[in-house]
């Protein structure tokens, strides 16, 4: 049986500016991403990788092309549909974390779901029971600033994660990790998401964490250069460019 | 809500931050209400007193300009079948030397509007007492002073807020971009925004409206306590329901719009974006085309208003101060440049930071210079609206002839009997009279009966001179009138009394009054009329001659005594060593000498005056509140740059000074700014003042250069001292903190 599809991407430009200042960030890019698939997105920095992402999650416009997750044409959705897709099928991870400085570190897990309108002690509650399965749950009631950049980085893995999203957007998720602790968070954000047959993209620039990806997609200035589906890990480990 | 919780945490969070916007809501509030709740109490009593203490009677003498005509029998016929007169009577010779005509009223007749009326039909008349029409223009000229006070304060207020809540919401782009990335809606996001706006203007607003009606009552007690144009105005501090609702309006709407429409244009912006953008740089595109332009065309409007000299230079002056916020983001980067080689020399090290702060922020800066401008620009206008006046008054009184004369006085105690006996004994004494005092009863109301020696007569100056001044009022009574009535006191039962004791009892001159006396009920014939307002006596009041007094009331005082003396050098002296020998703590006397007099005189004009000053401060306060706002915003928003800073090596006092120094410059070009706004103001409405000839003040300028001085220093400092707590805050922090923060 063929997977469902979850992300299709076609034509997708985005250029910031205009006139003379314009530049292309992504250049007509289409791909096509299947329920349960994991995808690591590679590139030189400023390749677009962090703008295809955001573009996938619905938090940018593009300039031409279009989005579509799980059948749903983002181009054609109005706001209130397009930020209900954002708190219930998408998880974002950022690669500055972006929490809300104000909350706590389980109030900033608990908040899509209290936008959803998920009772606040419920919420809370989904939130400690992530934040202790990233290792927080001695930290769960400091806020951002009292956490170290790993930590912060963990807070938002578990706010992606609590609403058991269909597609996980991960911008360089180990990023502010040593290779020891990113392992870990990877393996764990691959043991929740297959056991719910999640969709997982992920950026990095890190060979061991692309490793876990069975497809790698490597980007340069703006425009897909390959995409390599693999049968293996060690597959994985020879195409990951060197360097 | 679900979101209430956010809202809260946020205010909690930011406690420095929700303190200084509540603050700025409640001196918002505050001064928009009282300025707009006084004059509305002024007003009320104004009228009440003009028309005494029932205005149902009035009566018309012939008026005093040239184009007057002896009033005539035909006239009450006239003036009979106008509305809201229910009778008119003539009355020929009813005074030794005028013809009068009385007018009833019908209850409640609007007063002014019915003398309006009659002089239409009639002509030009001079009215017994206080012309209710005078003293309503009078009012109408501090009316619109403090509705200049209280438009000035709405906007001031309106600016405040908004710019404050302005402020919190752009700052807060970054968080609003994060809440829409997980997935809210704008909706939420407005309303996340709302509730938190909503929850601080709500208690600000009720504070503002507790501490604006403090203000109220305090600014309308000094007025009732003196004699304020000399109509003693009394009355009780109201509820002022419009003002009530115009603070409430803007105290609500002003706070929640300012929350709102930031939070939707946020919530419009791509999540991504509003994540990205800085806060600060963002909204200074603001200074459009057509921003200038229309700060340009509303500067050119309120000029030609203002120089025009016409009534409606208020309105002139208000229009100004909006150009000034509509320009000052413009204004603003020039002015600074134009500052910087002299900040550069004294501030060497310092001026290129705070610079590149202030100008990286300039819109932040810009509402800074705007409210500093405007609370400035108050105090200047204030200043040359007072000044003239002072000024000319004191000219007047010290213009008065030197006097001979010396009143000392013991109200409550009465005057020991060795005083007399010492005044008595004084060669330089030319003649004195004894002034008696006592209760007597007319019509079941309490009367203040005081004697009057008829022996000295007009010899006795100053007492003349209480007579000439009522009589001015009482437009019949020249001081040779008033020298014959004093003559003809003695002639019987005769009695002068004041208006209200008329109006209580109906008795006009000639007609007989009762008085009940310790010796039985006693008729008094009317000899004349003098107005009420005697600071020391009361409403009611009856003179009588001195050897009637004593003969009919046995219980009285002796509360005073006029002294006359062979020569003017002698009076300051004498009374000083009557003071010395007899005046107690206990039983203090008043002497009331030339000296005395004019400083009385001086002393109740600079009190009448201080109350614009107060009503200035009130607006300029909020503006310095402005001021702490955002200095302390600017220091927790650069709390990560401060920590680099600091990380790089500036110590703990530069980074203090840093801050100082920030206020000092922006404390500069407000003064700058609001001196050249405030003295176009103060011209304008000294103008247009002069033009309705409401108070005796020439067009000009009127700021006294020491005026300037004081205010530059005064606002320097002040600005140097408010940033000190930001300052403190920033040389606090600790540099790996500072790193850390967002
Ligand atoms: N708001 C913006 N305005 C202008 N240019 C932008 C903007 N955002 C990104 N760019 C440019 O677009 C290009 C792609 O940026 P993007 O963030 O997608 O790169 P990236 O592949 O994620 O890089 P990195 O690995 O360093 O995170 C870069 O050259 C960047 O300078
Ligand atoms: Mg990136």
């Amino acid at each position: 049986m063929q997977a469902k599809e979850i992300v299709r991407v076609e034509g997708l430009t985005r250029t910031y500016g205009s006139g003379e200042t314009a530049f292309t960030a992504l250049n007509q890019v289409s791909l096509s991403v299947s329920q349960g698939e994991m995808v690591a997105v590679m590139g030189p920095s400023g390749s677009g990788k962090s703008t295809l992402l955001h573009l996938i999650g619905g938090l940018d416009r593009p300039t031409a092309g279009s989005v579509q997750i799980d059948g749903a044409l983002l181009n054609d959705l109005n706001d209130k549909a397009l930020s209900a897709l954002r708190r219930r099928r998408i998880g974002f991870i950022f690669q500055t974390y972006n929490l809300l400085p104000a909350l706590t570190a389980r109030e900033n897990v608990a908040m899509p779901l209290i936008l959803d309108g998920i009772r606040r002690s419920t919420a809370l509650d989904r939130a400690g029971e992530v934040l202790a399965a990233v290792g927080l749950q001695d930290r769960a009631d400091y806020r951002p600033t009292a956490l170290s950049g790993g930590q912060q980085q963990r807070v938002g893995i578990a706010r992606a994660l609590v609403i058991q999203p269909a597609l996980i957007l991960a911008d360089e998720p180990t990023g502010a990790l040593d290779s020891e602790t990113g392992q870990d968070i990877i393996r764990l954000i691959r043991q929740l998401a297959t056991r719910q047959r999640q969709t997982i993209m992920l950026v990095t620039h890190d060979a061991r964490v692309a490793a876990h990806a069975a497809r790698i997609i490597n980007l340069k200035d703006g425009s897909i250069v390959d995409d390599n589906r693999l049968k293996s890990r060690q597959e994985a480990y020879d195409a990951v460019p060197v360097g | 809500m679900n979101l209430i919780f956010l809202a809260w945490r946020y205010l909690m969070l930011r406690r420095t931050r929700a303190a200084l916007t509540l603050l700025a809501i409640v001196f918002g509030v505050a001064t928009l209400y009282a300025a707009n709740a006084m004059p509305g109490a002024v007003q009320a009593a104004a009228e009440r007193t003009a028309l005494g203490a029932d205005g149902t009677t009035i009566r018309l003498f012939q008026g005093t300009t040239g184009r007057s005509e002896p009033l005539r029998a035909d006239m009450a016929a006239a003036a009979t079948g106008l509305s809201g007169i229910e009778a008119a009577i003539f009355e020929p010779g009813a005074t030794p030397y005028d013809d009068v005509l009385t007018l009833r009223l019908t209850s409640g007749a609007p007063v002014v509007e019915v003398l309006e009326r009659v002089e239409a039909a009639i002509g030009d008349f001079s009215v017994q007492g206080i012309d209710p029409r005078r003293a309503l223009l009078q009012n109408q000229v501090l009316q619109a002073l403090f509705n200049f006070f209280g438009a000035v304060s709405l906007f001031m207020g309106a600016f405040l807020i908004s710019v404050t809540f302005r402020t919190a919401a752009l700052e807060r782009r970054r968080d609003l971009g994060i809440l829409r990335a997980i997935g809210a809606e704008q909706g939420q996001v407005v309303r996340l925004f709302t509730v938190e706006a909503l929850l601080l203007s709500g208690v600000g607003t009720a504070g503002g409206l507790a501490l604006g009606q403090g203000f109220a009552v305090a600014m309308l007690n000094l007025i009732w306590s003196m004699s304020f144009h000399m109509y003693p105005l009394t009355g009780g501090v109201p509820l002022h329901p419009p003002a009530l609702i115009a603070a409430l309006a803007v105290g609500l709407l002003v706070g929640v719009a300012a929350g709102y429409f930031p939070a939707r244009a946020a919530g419009k912006t791509a999540p991504l974006d509003a994540i990205r953008q800085d806060a600060n740089d963002a909204p200074f595109h603001d200074v459009t085309a057509l921003r200038l332009a229309l700060g340009g065309i509303v500067t050119l409007i309120s000029l030609a208003i203002l120089l025009s000299g016409s009534a409606w230079s208020g309105v002139g002056g208000l229009l100004l101060f909006v150009s000034a916020a509509l320009l000052s983001p413009a204004l603003l980067p020039p002015m600074a440049r134009g500052l910087r080689p002299f900040f550069a020399r004294l501030f060497p090290r310092l001026t290129d930071l705070v610079y590149a702060g202030m100008l990286r922020h300039p819109w932040r800066a810009a509402t800074t210079l705007t409210t500093l401008t405007i609370g400035f620009a108050l105090c200047v206008a204030v200043m040359g609206l007072v000044s003239p006046v002072i000024i000319s008054t004191t000219q007047r009184v010290n213009a008065l002839d030197p006097e001979r004369d010396l009143a000392v006085y013991a109200w409550e105690h009465g005057l020991p009997a060795a005083l007399v006996e010492y005044v008595r004994n004084r060669s330089e004494v030319d003649a004195s009279s004894l002034l008696y005092r006592a209760l007597g009863t007319a019509s079941g109301q309490p009367v203040q009966v005081v004697s009057i020696d008829t022996r000295y007569g007009t010899r006795l100056q100053s007492f003349n001179r209480l007579l000439e001044t009522t009589a001015a009022d009482a437009a019949y009574l020249d001081a040779d009138a008033a020298a014959q009535i004093i003559d003809g006191l003695a002639d019987g039962r005769r009695a002068i009394i004041s208006l209200a004791l008329s109006l209580l009892t109906g008795a006009g001159v000639g007609d007989a009054i009762a008085l009940d006396t310790p010796t039985g009920t006693q008729s008094y014939v009317v000899a004349a009329l003098i107005s009420d307002f005697y600071p020391e006596t009361g409403d009611r009041l009856a003179y009588l001659s001195e050897p009637v007094f004593l003969a009919d009331f046995s219980d009285a005082t002796l509360y005073g005594m006029h002294i006359s003396l062979s020569a003017p050098v002698y009076a300051e002296g004498i009374g000083s060593q009557i003071a010395a020998q007899f005046s107690t703590p206990e039983q203090p006397i008043t002497i009331s000498d030339e000296v005395a007099l004019r400083e009385r005189m001086i002393g109740d004009t600079q009190r009448g005056m201080s109350i614009l000053y107060v009503l200035a401060l009130m607006v300029a306060i909020p503006s310095l509140l402005g001021l702490l706002n955002t200095l302390a915003i600017a220091v927790l928003e650069r709390t990560r740059e401060i920590g680099v800073l600091r990380a790089v090596g500036a110590d703990r006092a530069q980074t203090r000074r840093m801050v100082i120094v920030e206020a000092l410059l922006l404390g500069t070009m407000g003064l700058i700014l609001g001196g050249l706004v405030g003295v176009t103001v103060s011209y304008g409405i000294n103008a247009s003042l002069a033009a309705l000839q409401a108070v005796d003040a020439a067009p000009g300028i009127g700021v006294p250069l020491s005026g300037f001085v004081i205010l530059a220093v005064g606002g320097l400092a002040l600005s140097a001292l408010v940033s000190l707590l930001p300052a403190r805050r920033a040389a606090r922090l600790e540099v790996v903190a500072a790193l850390r923060c967002e």
